[in-house]
């Protein structure tokens, strides 16, 4: 059965981008243009394998949907990887202290996200 | 001299002024000329100052003497003069404030136009982004549908490659069953060309056989025709009594004719028979039939062969579209990993857009600090080294967006796990 993969990211191109590359890989992919709206997805009850989200969004940003996340009953290993243009270590060690799996610096070539991709979800 | 020239430019003060001290000399050394003797004889003599105390305390009278007169003589002058430079001076203050108005207002214009100019940049800048937004999803739109249409190809071919071995295997079936059965025929001769030659031998024996009893029935017409001839000749001399016996008679010849020719035509087509077979033995007619099934053997195996040839043309085909297919869906992946640029770009525009509202918000400081009787521009610069420091900071902390698409950005892995 094919895997589903959550993308969190308010630009357009961003979700088309990736959204196609997974399609095209065989992922279930579903998405949501900010943190506040992948939070409301993720307790309506889809249970994504892997949550790809941007750092920098309106709402609700990447660092505080990774909070919530962690938080949620039954997505406390649930990998997440953060797809954004920053890229300074006090960034990239913020987003591990709360429970970011990766960290991905855009733009990302779709065989390299494909590859890491599969080592957070082996079996993929 | 020069700033006092400057400030009485027009005024002559100055000569004036050297006449008034020329006057006010002249007046003290007169003063002096017939003072001193009375001084000395009334003040210093009797006081016993020496005459050099005398002296000096002479001239610093004199020069004491001289400086109210200096300024007693040229008072009517100066006041004149001080009075044109009061005024100079106000007015000078007054063009000083029209000046700075007209810079203010300057510059407030030169700041507005400014705005403008960033407003219609930013406008440009955000349709610039839109533009590229809308063409980067037409583009992704684009190559899933190639890619798509590609999987779509790889199917049809697949099941083509399927069909065609369906096919195949159906023909090798078909030409299997098609092989027996001409190898069959093949052999069917063989086993049969006894056995016809058994039954054409024992017909044209038969035939023999039909043929003599063909002769017995020809002799019995003949003895029935002489016997109906006889019958007519004794039925003649009876007279009218042998009338009827006669046209029996006749009946009984026309009957005697009639089966001699029946037996003339069952004979010959008796001895056509038996020819036939005895031509038949010659010339075994099955063995053409048999080099015909060989042809057709022969041809059944070339179109086997030849369907081989198809299904592994179908089989290279496919694994070279497939492997074609696998490059195309890994060119189609890096493709939409490059569009990600265009977020990158917008992101850096939108950074730029920021810092600039930074920058204007600082510059339209400017005028409105000028209009302020007491204005302190120092923290300006020092804010705007704080705009520019925080742009090349927040920029710093973003990925260069054209270099690197699969080597560090930063000295950081541009992948990392933790």
């Amino acid at each position: 059965m094919a895997k589903t993969i959550l993308i969190v990211d308010d630009s357009a191109t961003m979700v088309m981008s990736v959204k196609n590359n997974l399609e095209i890989a065989g992922f279930k992919v579903e998405t949501a243009e900010d943190g506040a709206k992948a939070l409301a997805k993720l307790k309506g009850g889809i249970k994504p394998d892997l949550i790809i989200t941007d750092i920098n969004m309106p709402n609700m940003g990447g660092m505080e949907l990774i909070k919530n996340v962690r938080a949620l009953p039954g997505f406390r290993f649930t990998p997440i990887l953060t797809l954004t243009t920053e890229s300074q270590a006090d960034k990239r060690e913020e987003g591990k202290k709360l429970g970011a799996t990766g960290w991905l610096v855009k733009p990302v070539g779709g065989t390299d996200l494909l590859k890491i991709i599969k080592q957070v979800l082996p079996g993929a | 001299m020069e700033t006092i020239l400057r400030l009485f430019p027009r005024s002559g003060l100055i000569p004036k002024l050297w006449a008034a001290n020329l006057a006010a000399i002249a007046i003290a050394s007169m003063i002096g000329w017939f003072c001193s003797p009375w001084l000395h004889d009334t003040v210093l003599a009797p006081a016993g100052v020496s005459f050099a105390g005398d002296i000096a305390i002479t001239t610093l009278l004199s020069m004491l003497t001289l400086i109210p007169l200096s300024l007693l003589i040229a008072w009517p002058f100066a006041h004149e003069e001080l009075n044109w430079l009061r005024m100079a001076i106000t007015e000078k203050e007054h063009d000083k404030d029209v000046i700075a108005s007209k810079r203010i207002k300057q510059a407030t214009l030169l700041m507005d136009i400014h705005l403008r100019l960033d407003a219609a940049i930013g406008s440009q800048l955000d349709e610039v982004v839109n533009d590229t937004d809308s063409s980067a999803i037409a583009l992704i739109l684009n190559v899933r549908k190639l890619h798509d249409d590609a999987a779509t190809l790889l199917d049809y071919l697949g099941s083509s490659g399927s069909s065609a071995h369906d096919m195949e295997k159906e023909i090798e079936g078909s030409v299997a069953s098609i092989v027996q059965i001409s190898n069959f025929v093949q052999e069917l001769p063989d086993m049969i060309r006894e056995d016809v030659k058994t039954v054409q031998m024992a017909a044209i024996k038969e035939i023999d056989g039909l043929i003599g009893f063909i002769e017995v029935i020809k002799k019995i017409s003949q003895q029935t025709n002489l016997l109906a001839l006889n019958a007519a000749i004794e039925a003649a001399r009876a007279g009218d009594a042998g009338r009827g016996f006669a046209v029996v008679a006749v009946e009984v010849r026309k009957l005697s004719d009639r089966s001699a020719q029946a037996a003339i035509m069952i004979e010959k087509g008796l001895l056509g028979a038996q020819r036939t077979m005895l031509e038949g033995l010659k010339l075994s007619p099955m063995d053409k039939q048999i080099a015909d099934a060989g042809e057709i053997v022969g041809s059944i195996r070339e179109l086997q062969k030849n369907y081989d040839d198809i299904r592994q043309y179908y089989k290279t085909l496919f694994v070279v579209v497939t492997e074609h297919n696998t490059n195309l869906a890994t060119e189609i992946a890096e493709m939409l990993g490059h569009i990600q640029y265009q977020d990158v770009v917008r992101q850096r525009i939108e950074r730029v857009a920021s810092a600039m509202v930074l920058r204007n918000d600082l510059l339209m400081e400017l005028p409105r600090r000028l209009g302020e009787s007491q204005a302190d521009l120092t923290e300006l610069p020092t804010q705007m080294q704080m705009v520019l420091d925080e742009y090349l900071a927040n920029e710093a902390r973003h990925a260069p967006a054209a270099t690197n698409v699969t080597g560090p950005a930063d000295g950081l892995p541009k992948m990392e796990l933790f």
